[in-house]
């Protein structure tokens, strides 16, 4: 028997096809991974790439073709045996990318709406308990008795969040709910539900394309394209070590030179590239084969600028320096070698202008090479 | 091959899950769509029998030769054709300035105009007619009289039985259609357009002439087939004022057929009326779809919602204020005025200190004994109800399915939905007529019922009822439903709690709305006319018809008093109903 530990979801080769007028369209193409409780675990990916109808079919909103999703120790779908419970079963709760806060009603009223007309029944002074609580949590103290008509967006997120919070569910489903805040109140609020996930020991399923969001919300990141999960990973090892050049882009690293893999050392942990820009190498991991068409990845805190030619031997390329912006902490840079543009951020060197030659020092041990897309 | 079979076994079964639930909504979007493509097909499959419905009868041409060779149909077509286009000029003349002057000047008493614009819109178009039949009729008209008085005229000088006057009176009618058409499109024009043209020193009338107005040309254009549309199938105005002097367009023509001097109805022959009229009819619809397209390409629809500039018209508002004024004197107040005081004469006479003597109530005795024994009030308010009930019902199930589900086909129930629109009201009451004849044998409470005149009406305003619903459940955003699931409530909880409140204000408006387009309606009830289905609109006409202008007259003083109380209660729950077009 497989002692499921304490897994709080579990999904199990989803498959979602959409029937559109104009005929089929796959969204989600066998997918599975499972959250332990306490845990965040993020889907990112570009828009259209499946993560919303998971989230979506999680929530019992839409309804898979094929696999089987648990809650808890619940089965509440399964392409199998053919169950599949109403949304309102599942004991889920869910922050929308809108808010969805109901414009007709007051802060009080939303908040205890699940506890009004949900499962559980309450007496009048849990909920109002209960509803305060909430608000508390999410600094709202105070506003019960708004029209949610005349709430901000910051305002209308921090109620959306306490409604999901109030009756708690086993797991919290989040869609890209700081999407439509200004960027000042999304890292405000980031670190206000980065709190609240440790401090309530919460479960969640988060979705989003902001790679910034995801690295630092996530205890796991599952990277997604084409309704497939294309590497799952701690956030460390998803920006450390990106398994293809998608995965690298999508989490932050924007250089890219296309190349061929033309030699690999004894222990086979580096890489010898042939590139426009030269020969260059990086870490290498194991499955690719001499000869293969690869991409040399470069993320851009890694390199040093030098204005004279120092020394060293390998993975130096000159440049010339087409932009500089100095940023405070470092200076971010353009660099062009023939018709390769590189985006670099460098700490230092004070004695570099624009329209000037450069030496670019990049270390193989923090460079990568990866397989083409499939 | 395996695969596909069971696809579509799979998919046929998600559809019985689907019915088993919401079963009820779609059992009504499905008899409400084989009502109307039912009664679309009679309309056309009629005018091929000849000889009386329900009588078996061979296919034949018959009706469309009879047409062709009818020395009426040449001049009864040119007369449609110069009706429908003169509707639409003298529409166009009143409302294009009316729309910039309430919606893009200083111009004083906007929102009493406003008021004024979107009440006309259900005020009868045949009391009006009346009402100026009274005044201009050559005999008795009291304005002639007055005429006479100082300018010795054997009969006139004025008379309302001509084309000039039908095509002046549609016209009028039907200008708050065509203002609530275009207002929205000027509201629409982004300002920077006109403020360019300014900051080059144009002045403006040249703004007007040159940018303003080339900019509104799609949505004006629009307006025009629309109201061209109605204007050649218009009846009531042209019956009024044409027949008496036999000055025929199509539809009176088709009446005629129907309710001949000598001889039997012709059936088969009327219907061919309604074909014909069909044709403009979907050729405009189509240049109306167009011009509506491309009126969107040239406005600026911005989720900030910016206000469009409003223009100082200096001491020019008075000369505005005084076109809009004469607007409102000539189509509502000097015919309902002429109406009052006929209502309360015994017969119609020039007002003076020696006619008031003779004011007396018997046409409202009249009136009020019509109303109340014959069971023509009972009839009213059931129509009223039943009306209004069926077409909300039926439009939130249609707009319902449209937007919130995804069932094949959804679209086509969108299309079957506004299928009405495009028919002429007097094809669509001409199909029930011939229904309920045909069938007098197996449904034999239709032919002549309270039935035949709901079932038409429903017919012809559930495209009203679905757009508005369509637009106002539009604006709800799915995830406030989906959101009260996953609080743990079930569907219904979400439509009881979150979409019909929101909805409620739309569903006030469509109520009030369809309640008040049956009980003006005269057309489709003249159609359908028997003794067991009179209501008040036709009950105006029977006394008018006897010649009993006074009670006439006081039956409609007694009508538009009773819509003015409910049309103030709406105004009054929902004072922003008035902007919201129709």
């Amino acid at each position: 028997m497989i002692v499921r530990g304490n897994r709080m979801l579990s999904v199990d080769h989803l498959r979602k096809t959409y029937r559109i007028d104009s005929g089929p369209v796959p969204a989600v193409s066998g997918v599975s991974f499972c959250i332990e409780k306490g845990r965040v675990y993020t889907l990112l990916g570009p828009s259209g790439c499946g993560k919303s109808t998971i989230l979506r079919c999680v929530a019992g909103l839409e309804k898979p073709d094929e696999g089987e999703i648990r809650v808890g120790d619940r089965v509440v779908f399964s392409s199998l045996s053919g169950m599949s419970l109403p949304a309102h079963e599942r004991n889920v709760g869910m922050v929308f990318q809108s808010y969805a806060i109901w414009p007709h009603m007051n802060v009080f009223d939303n908040i205890a709406f699940p506890l009004v007309y949900g499962k559980k029944k309450h007496s009048k002074k849990e909920i109002e308990d209960l509803v305060e609580g909430a608000l508390k949590l999410v600094h709202m103290e105070g506003l019960a008795k708004r029209s949610a008509a005349l709430l901000s967006g910051g305002q209308q997120q921090r109620v959306a969040l306490a409604r999901a919070l109030v009756y708690q569910p086993d797991v919290l489903l989040l869609d890209e709910p700081l999407s439509n805040l200004d960027a000042r109140l999304r890292d405000t609020v980031r670190k206000e539900i980065r709190g609240l996930v440790k401090a309530l020991n919460l479960t969640i399923l988060f979705v989003t394309h902001d790679q910034i969001e995801a690295l630092s919300l996530s205890d796991r990141i599952a990277v997604m394209q084409n309704g497939l999960i294309v590497q799952e990973g701690s956030p460390r090892d998803i920006y450390l070590l990106p398994h293809n050049g998608f995965v690298g882009n999508f989490v932050g690293c924007a250089n890219q030179i296309k190349g061929r893999l033309v030699q690999k050392s004894e222990d086979g942990q580096i890489g010898l590239v042939d590139t426009v820009v030269g020969q260059v190498q990086g870490m290498c991991p194991e499955g690719l084969f001499i000869g293969e068409n690869v991409i040399f990845s470069i993320r851009p805190e890694i390199g040093s600028l030098y204005a004279h030619k120092p020394d060293k031997k390998i993975n130096l390329i000159e440049v010339d320096v087409e932009l500089l912006t100095f940023t405070g902490a470092f200076t971010e840079c353009l660099l062009r070698s023939g018709d390769t543009c590189l985006e670099m951020k460098v700490v230092g060197p004070d004695n570099l202008e624009e329209n000037q030659k450069a030496y670019l020092y990049l270390p193989p041990e923090s460079c990568l090479v990866l397989p083409t897309e499939a | 091959m395996q695969r596909e079979a069971r696809a579509k076994g799979e998919s046929i079964f998600r559809l019985v899950r689907i019915w088993n639930r919401e079963l009820p909504v779609f059992l009504i979007a499905l008899i409400a769509s084989v009502a109307i493509l039912l009664l679309t097909g009679v309309v056309i499959w009629s005018t091929f029998r000849s000889g009386l419905p329900g009588v078996t009868s061979a296919f034949s041409v018959e009706n469309y030769l009879a047409f062709l060779s009818n020395p009426f149909t040449a001049k009864g077509g040119v007369n449609t054709l110069i009706v429908g286009i003169g509707t639409a000029a003298i529409s166009l003349f009143f409302a294009v300035p009316m729309a910039w002057l309430i919606q893009r000047t200083n111009i004083p008493w906007k929102n009493f105009s406003l008021t004024l614009l979107f009440i006309q819109v259900l005020l009868p178009g045949f009391l009006k007619t009346m009402g100026w039949i009274m005044l201009i009729s050559p005999k008795i008209g009291i304005i002639n009289l007055w005429i006479r008085n100082i300018i010795p005229f054997e009969t006139g000088p004025l008379n309302p039985y001509n084309i000039t006057t039908i095509t002046i009176l549609q016209g009028m009618t039907l200008t708050p259609v065509t203002f609530f058409l275009i207002a929205g499109a000027f509201m629409a024009v982004d300002p920077s357009f006109e403020e360019a043209a300014q900051v080059v020193g144009a002045s403006l009338f040249q703004r007007l002439r040159k940018v303003t107005l080339p900019l509104l040309m799609p949505a004006i254009g629009a307006a025009i087939m629309y109201v061209f549309v109605i204007g050649v199938s218009m009846f009531e105005i042209a019956q009024l004022l044409g027949t008496p002097a036999r000055t025929w367009v199509f539809s009176t023509l088709m009446y005629d057929h129907l309710n001949p001097e000598f001889g039997l109805p012709r059936y088969g022959a009327a219907a061919v009326y309604g074909v014909v009229l069909l044709l403009p009819t979907l050729v405009a619809l189509y240049y109306y779809q167009k011009m509506l397209r491309a009126s969107y390409r040239y406005t600026t629809v911005t989720g900030k919602g910016y206000k469009p500039k409003i223009i100082d018209l200096g001491p020019w508002k008075w000369p505005g204020l005084i076109f809009i004024g004469v607007y409102l004197l000539l189509d509502i107040f000097i015919p309902f005025l002429a109406i009052a005081w006929t209502s309360v004469m015994p017969h119609i006479q020039v007002p003076s200190v020696a006619a008031l003597a003779s004011i007396n109530l018997t046409g409202y005795f009249s009136a009020m004994r019509k109303l109340l024994d014959g069971g023509v009030l009972m009839n009213t308010v059931l129509l009223m109800a039943f009306v209004a009930a069926g077409v909300l019902i039926i439009s939130m199930a249609i707009s319902w399915i449209v937007l919130r589900t995804r069932l094949p086909g959804r679209y086509l129930l969108d299309a079957v939905a506004m299928l009405p629109h495009a028919l002429p009201r007097i094809s669509l009451a001409f199909a029930v007529l011939f229904l309920g004849l045909t069938f007098n044998r197996i449904i034999p409470f239709l032919h002549g019922s309270l039935t035949a005149l709901i079932v038409v009406y429903i017919v012809s305003f559930v495209s009203f009822g679905t757009r508005a619903i369509n637009g106002s459940l539009i604006q709800i955003h799915p995830d406030l439903e989906d959101a009260v699931q996953i609080c743990g409530a079930p569907k219904s909880v979400g439509l009881r709690k979150v979409v019909m409140p929101l909805l409620a204000p739309t569903l006030f408006y469509v109520l009030i709305w369809t309640a008040l387009l049956s009980y003006r309606e005269v057309t489709m009830a003249l159609f359908l006319q028997s003794p067991r289905n009179m209501v008040m609109a036709t009950s105006i006409w029977q006394f008018w018809m006897a010649g009993d202008t006074s009670a006439a007259a006081a039956l409609g003083v007694i009508m538009v008093a009773f819509m003015a109380v409910i049309l103030s209660v709406l105004l009054y729950v929902n004072p922003q109903v008035k902007l919201r077009g129709l």
